[in-house]
């Protein structure tokens, strides 16, 4: 009676660490599964704010040196005037 | 014009009306000169003033991009420090997924053993009573 006992203990004990090996193993998965989907989440999410950041500064950038174009633009007939005064002058 | 036929006098007048009328252009030439000098000086005024005002807008602007450049930096870090930061909480998630998962299997498989054993244990101790009695339960198997 108690080496079946025994034999039977044994045997639940080693499909238990068994069992316990094969939930770790699809935990394990699942874990790495979830981890690289959150992953792939955060860094889609990063290069989309990115890329809108790129769009705002090229936007912003752009009117900055459309308004310095046009500023450069009226000081061109007066630029170095006083030189050219001089020369003339001279 | 027959200068020869002029006296001396007439001559003498002649001159000075010359001089008079020559003295009076030159000075309507210097004054206008001097009007056109004004203007000259008033439009080099303005225009230098207008020059310096372009100056500033353009310094203005100049800062305004570099300012710009500032923004888009930061910005850039941040939504990098961000990302960092998320990657970690995802890092403490699943720490916390494995304990809690790992705590909850080991319960369920400590659950299975003592539900399987439990029959056999039972049978076990009512063969410990039976054999305490001085009956031999070997000879009911």
């Amino acid at each position: 009676m108690l080496a079946d006992y025994g034999k039977m203990v044994k045997k639940l004990d080693a499909d238990l660490v068994k069992e316990r090996e094969d939930q770790t193993s699809t935990l394990e998965q699942k874990l790495r599964d979830r981890k690289q989907k959150r992953l792939r989440e955060i860094e889609v999410a990063r290069k989309e704010k990115e890329v809108l950041l790129n769009a705002e500064t090229v936007k912003t950038t752009s009117k900055l040196n459309t308004e310095m174009k046009q500023i450069e633009s009226l000081l061109d007939p007066i630029k170095d005037e006083e030189d050219r005064m001089a020369m003339i002058l001279a | 014009m027959k200068v020869a036929n002029l006296t001396d006098a007439e001559r003498d007048a002649l001159l000075a009306e010359l001089h008079a009328k020559l003295s009076h252009i030159n000075d309507l030439a210097a004054e206008e000169q001097d009007h056109q000098n004004h203007n000259l000086q008033a439009l080099l005024e303005k225009r230098k003033a207008k020059r310096e005002k372009l100056k500033q807008i353009i310094d203005n602007l100049g800062e305004k991009k570099i300012s710009e450049d500032e923004r888009y930096q930061n910005k850039l870090i941040e939504i990098k420090e961000a990302e960092t930061k998320e990657k970690l909480a995802v890092d403490a998630e699943m720490y916390d997924l494995r304990r809690n998962s790992m705590k909850e299997m080991t319960g369920d498989l400590q659950q299975k053993r003592i539900s399987s054993l439990g029959p056999a244990e039972k049978r076990l101790e009512d063969f410990k009573r039976r054999q305490g009695k001085g009956h031999n339960p070997e000879n009911d198997l």
